[in-house]
């Protein structure tokens, strides 16, 4: 009795384990549900949801479209997203829009049919959408093999972020007073020694952060590969080049200033420390994302703060991405969903209010009139010249590779040639494919 | 005679049968109850067991196989059996060689200094009677603070330029030449991640020696006393002997927290500089979910797992002995 009773609850086991762990996969539903649901969930990491006004938004149609509801999810990180391909091969979905950085992030879900295209698929770019009214660098970086995969809902690029107050004190102003632009990496390391202040052995004014973490390494490389030269490939135009006379001299910059001080190596754990320091007061020129002198103003007041093309940015552009949203094929209510996107996450007010309030740069081009103040002109030369991404299949080892190489290098650990050779060799190891 | 023979027809023809089938439905029953009561038990022990076979023993042996199999969860359509080949490239995988050496650093120096910390402070809050409330709590207060939190917190705390410590160093206390980036340099970084670990774990290594402290007996105490032992006899020759058993707790709940260290440094540093704080975890959450190699990140697990059941298996052949 007692063995049989085992055996039940055994078999019950197991076939309890096969109904939590599969089953048969469904095939993707044809655009949507025949008759779509009156819901539209939307997911977004939380900075996304609060940075790009979700909830006002969501108010907003709910008001327009009271037969409508919108339910917000909060996603903790990337890896969440990744999970729901789960949940979508099998037709199902917890969402309608994810909000996502980027096509390089959404080329996962491509590789397996699993998300729409907004070309031909949702037919997504009429009427006031076409696409010559986005910003160039957005709508790059939403695209995999020329197909568009997100929209993007605000766009971002590297520029040079500065304390107007600590130019001026170092006499980097023009004849009206306006900061000087560094053209070249060497006049920014002279720019960055004239600012750098120590007292009695404590730094009490840092001349230069840029962005060496070991999040965003890749990013300040990219920019500065596409400002230095116009472009971050090498002669196949499939591989970042680093072994280039160009990149070599930035480099030995970079060393000499980490070296004497100048440059801090404060952001290799902690992305934000620069941001903080310019916060604090203690920072002259910062490389990171240009919003980021939107953040250092809420605090240190606009008139202390400006944004400035770091050297060949404003030429040769720099690095630029899209946030944007992508719809699973899963979802029962496609086309509720672009309609929510189309009134309202690239609506007027989430637009520029996201410029206004977040320095999250507008993904059209229309709202940029609308942006308050004169800096998001020179963002706006930044990012028309900016280059987006590679959406390489192994990207993110790229991205956690390039950190340690850089750091180690700045650290005395590698030499040039051992560095550049490193970052090449990694670049050749990747596979390059985007699917 | 007669009523003998009587008597001994009854109880031979009614009362011995009749008994013996009391008996035999008394046992019947006892049988019928014993295997009902088994039943129950199973039956209570089902919900348990469907928990523990579906979140720990189906995950274990679905990821045993998947340490064997080539599989990147997103690109793959299912995994592909690759025998040994994640085992073995693990031992040549530069990066993962690298995690294991700073892994081993960061694990030897805070199982030291919790355990010698820990039991420290657990024999003076055992020797202070008076007073001690405050820095009870003071010492227990970290256990409650998430150590995600508090490596953000200390973040601020070792930041280069708006750093509190270097505030105080340089600032108030006028040590200029001793500020620095604490999270930035090689020399620092490691040793700032042990020291807020130690901060954030003290409090828990101190309750449990503090446990084993109040179980020896006060005989043994104060046969000590009367022998004329003085304090520091006392602990070295009656107290640190007889924690053995706690040794065992704390010494495995050390190596534990020593070899899965993850949050801190991930928080804190982010693996650098270079590579010089990225730890165990980290490669295995990169590859898993990063780079989305569950097969290789399956058998990197596996390996850690063995190193944890090792070290802990060593401390327990040193603190548990034959007659225990």
């Amino acid at each position: 009795m007692t063995k049989k009773l085992t055996l039940t609850v055994l078999l019950l086991c197991v076939s309890m384990m096969l109904v939590f762990a599969g089953g048969a996969q469904e095939e993707a539903k044809p655009l949507g549900a025949a008759v779509e649901p009156k819901v539209v969930r939307i997911t977004g990491q939380s900075w996304m949801i609060q940075k790009i006004l979700i909830e006002e938004a969501a108010e907003r149609f709910m008001k327009d479209h009271p037969d409508v509801k919108v339910e917000i999810l909060t996603y903790a990180e990337d890896s969440v997203i990744s999970n729901y391909a789960i949940d979508w091969s099998r037709g199902k979905t917890p969402v309608d829009i994810a909000i996502v950085q980027g096509a390089q992030f959404a080329a996962q879900f491509v590789a397996r049919d699993l998300i729409y295209n907004f070309d031909d698929e949702l037919d997504f770019f009429t009427g006031d959408f076409t696409r010559d009214k986005f910003v160039g660098v957005g709508l790059e970086s939403s695209k995999i093999q020329g197909v568009t995969y997100e929209i993007p809902l605000i766009t971002e690029a590297y520029a040079l972020v500065i304390n107007n107050k600590m130019f001026e004190e170092a006499g980097l102003v023009d004849a009206k007073g306006n900061p000087l632009v560094p053209k070249t990496w060497d006049e920014f390391y002279q720019f960055a020694k004239k600012l750098h202040k120590v007292q009695g052995g404590v730094v009490v004014q840092q001349g230069a952060s840029l962005q060496w973490s070991v999040t965003n390494t890749y990013a300040m490389l990219l920019a500065t590969l596409r400002g230095a030269r116009g472009t971050v490939y090498g002669d196949d135009g499939v591989s970042i080049s680093f072994d280039n006379p160009e990149f070599r001299e930035i480099l030995r910059i970079w060393k000499k200033g980490a070296d004497e001080g100048v440059f801090s190596k404060e952001m290799y754990g902690d992305h934000f420390a620069g941001r903080n320091s310019l916060m604090a007061n203690k920072l002259a020129m910062l490389v990171d994302s240009g919003s980021r002198w939107i953040e250092g103003a809420s605090t240190l007041g606009k008139e202390s703060v400006t944004v400035i093309p770091f050297p060949g940015a404003d030429t040769n552009g720099s690095y630029g991405w899209g946030t944007g949203i992508i719809i699973p094929k899963a979802s029962p209510a496609p086309n509720l969903a672009m309609q929510f996107i189309k009134e309202q996450l690239l609506g007027q007010e989430v637009q520029t209010g996201t410029v206004n309030q977040y320095g999250k740069m507008p993904a059209l081009l229309k709202y940029f009139e609308m942006a308050e103040d004169p800096e998001w002109a020179v963002m706006k030369t930044i990012a028309d010249a900016s280059g987006a991404p590679p959406t390489y299949k192994e990207f993110s080892k790229f991205q956690k590779a390039t950190p340690p190489i850089l750091q180690n290098f700045l650290d005395g650990r590698l030499t040039l040639d051992q560095a550049i050779n490193e970052f090449e060799a990694l670049v050749k190891s990747l596979d390059k494919s985007t699917i | 005679m007669y009523s003998a023979s009587v008597a001994g027809r009854i109880l031979n023809e009614w009362l011995i049968p009749h008994k013996r089938s009391v008996i035999l439905k008394r046992t019947q029953n006892l049988d019928h109850r014993r295997k009902v009561k088994a039943s129950m038990g199973v039956i209570f022990t089902f919900p348990a067991f469907l928990f523990i076979f579906t979140f720990m023993i189906y995950p274990l042996f679905t990821s045993f196989y998947y340490s064997f199999t080539d599989y990147n969860y997103v690109y793959d359509k299912k995994p592909v059996f690759a025998g040994l080949k994640n085992y073995i490239s693990a031992f040549s995988d530069k990066d993962f060689i690298v995690t294991m050496k700073n892994t081993a650093v960061f694990a030897s120096s805070y199982f030291v200094l919790v355990m010698l910390l820990g039991l420290i402070i657990a024999l003076m809050l055992f020797s202070f009677k008076k007073g001690t409330g405050f820095f009870r709590t003071c010492i227990f207060m970290p256990i409650v603070v998430p150590i995600s939190l508090a490596a953000i917190l200390f973040n601020w705390v070792f930041a280069e330029n708006f750093g509190l410590l270097n505030f105080i160093i340089g600032d108030v206390l006028n040590l200029q030449q001793f500020t620095r980036g604490w999270l930035t340099s090689r020399s620092t970084a490691m040793g700032t991640i042990v020291l807020v670990t130690i901060w954030s774990t003290v409090g828990f290594q101190t309750i449990l020696f503090l446990a084993g402290l109040q179980s020896i007996s006060t005989d043994i105490l104060e046969a000590a006393k009367i022998d004329g032992a003085n304090a520091l006899q006392t602990i070295t020759r009656v107290i640190l002997p007889n924690l053995r058993e706690t040794y065992v707790i704390t010494g495995i709940w050390a190596i534990l927290t020593g070899l899965k260290v993850f949050v801190q440094p991930s928080v804190m540093t982010g693996g650098s500089p270079g590579n010089a704080t990225r730890v165990m975890y980290m490669h295995i959450y990169d590859n898993a979910f990063e780079y989305f190699e569950m097969g290789y990140a399956t058998a990197l697990g596996f390996i850690l797992s063995i190193i944890i059941l090792i070290f802990s298996l060593i401390n327990l052949r040193i603190n548990v002995k034959e007659d225990d």
